[in-house]
């Protein structure tokens, strides 16, 4: 009877430690390879934006255009009447600043954008799976994803500038981008209004 | 270069030239200003196109634009966004997504000089503007009116502006503004309706 229960025991717990190993690869695997929310297959996205800035507000346009020889993206913000207010690249070297109209010259809110522009653009790799399908970036965002792997929440923990990114109503791409940074009062949402 | 480029360069120049008859800034100011003498409202629609070069991309809009003799503007972005700018009563007033920003033209330097250059870009008066450095051209069916900001602080967001003229009515037909580098944005104004009774709350944000 006792060999019983050990040969049973013995196979209770190889079929637990199978699982979960079998688990654990296929969620590593699964994640080291995910793309940035924007990166999925098209050339470029438009979207409505609305910054609310230490209590000022402003809207405009935001164009992401995908630069197929260099690999990176090139990043435009707009008002809608058509002025270009700054223009950012972002590769596999990070985003940088290519230009500034004189009317955005703030350095805190170029800085800012450029962060928040990055988190939808940049590869994200490295990462270490948390509970609650919660992966941690080697630059120390948390990655949620849903069920189908798609990422809905970015977050980053800092005492200023922290930031939390919400991702929502996927098609392909986020149609809903809505940001809230913690320590300085900048918020931004993004509304999908083409997608090619 | 091959020969037959430069002979073909040469010829579309050349035409270009012959297209356009240089005119006086004064005559056509003041010929503008006596016709648009007893407009009451435009109303049409527009169509935008921002232009950026490097990237070979559009970003196209539409709306409807509607002005009346007491300089009162709305401006109504339609596709693929809403998005409103009012002018009345000394008020600059902007709507987007359900909210609205009012500001005061008097008190607000920067409002007061964006709703004169709206405006006076509307109604055609621009050009009479002192800020600007004005040159005008005749080309077929329309005056084409170039000009160069002399402020410092809009040189450094616009190279130059284009303005299109119907030679008939003396209507805008189009607007290109360059800006410093080789972006550019051309707006469009087609469908006018010239002196139509406009409702009450023609320009309200509501």
């Amino acid at each position: 009877m006792r060999h019983y229960q050990r040969i049973l025991f013995l196979a209770i717990s190889l079929l637990i430690v199978s699982c979960s190993s079998t688990r654990q690869t296929t969620t590593v695997n699964r994640n080291t390879e995910l793309e940035a929310p924007l990166l999925a297959g098209g050339k470029s996205a438009l979207y409505k934006v609305n910054i609310e800035v230490f209590g000022n507000f402003f809207s405009g346009l935001l164009l992401i255009k995908k630069d197929k020889e260099q690999n990176g993206h090139n990043i435009v913000l707009m008002s809608e009447v058509g002025l270009t207010l700054c223009e950012y690249y972002s590769s596999s070297n990070g985003i940088e600043l290519k230009k500034a109209s004189s009317l955005f010259q703030s350095e805190m809110a170029q800085k800012v954008l450029a962060e928040d522009f990055s988190l939808l653009v940049n590869h994200i790799d490295c990462l270490k799976p948390k509970k609650n399908n919660v992966y941690k970036s080697e630059a120390g965002y948390f990655y949620q994803l849903n069920e189908a792997g798609t990422i809905i929440r970015i977050k980053k923990r800092r005492l200023i500038n922290g930031v939390r990114a919400e991702l929502k109503d996927y098609k392909t791409i986020p149609t809903v981008i809505n940001y809230k940074h913690t320590g300085i009062r900048f918020s931004m949402n993004l509304k999908l209004l083409k997608y090619s | 270069m091959g020969i037959c480029t430069l002979v073909l360069m040469f010829l579309s120049t050349s035409g270009l030239a012959q297209s356009r008859t240089s005119i006086a800034v004064d005559d056509l100011k003041s010929e503008m200003l006596s016709k648009t003498a007893s407009l009451v409202s435009v109303s049409c629609d527009f169509e935008q196109n921002k232009h950026l070069e490097y990237l070979d991309a559009v970003v196209s809009s539409t709306g409807k634009l509607v002005f009346d003799k007491n300089n009162r503007l709305k401006w109504e972005y339609k596709e693929p966004f809403e998005y409103l700018i009012v002018i009345n009563d000394g008020k600059f007033s902007i709507k987007t997504d359900g909210r609205i920003n009012e500001y005061d033209i008097e008190s607000n330097q920067v409002f007061s000089q964006i709703s004169d250059l709206i405006i006076s870009s509307v109604n055609g008066t621009i050009f009479t503007d002192s800020k600007f450095g004005v040159s005008a051209f005749k080309a077929g069916k329309e005056y084409i009116v170039f000009m160069e900001p002399q402020v410092e602080e809009m040189k450094e967001v616009l190279r130059k502006i284009e303005m299109h003229i119907n030679v008939d009515d003396f209507s805008v037909n189009k607007v290109i503004m360059f800006e410093q580098e080789d972006d550019f944005t051309e707006i469009k104004f087609i469908n006018k309706v010239f002196n139509a009774t406009l409702p009450a709350n023609t320009f309200s944000c509501d």
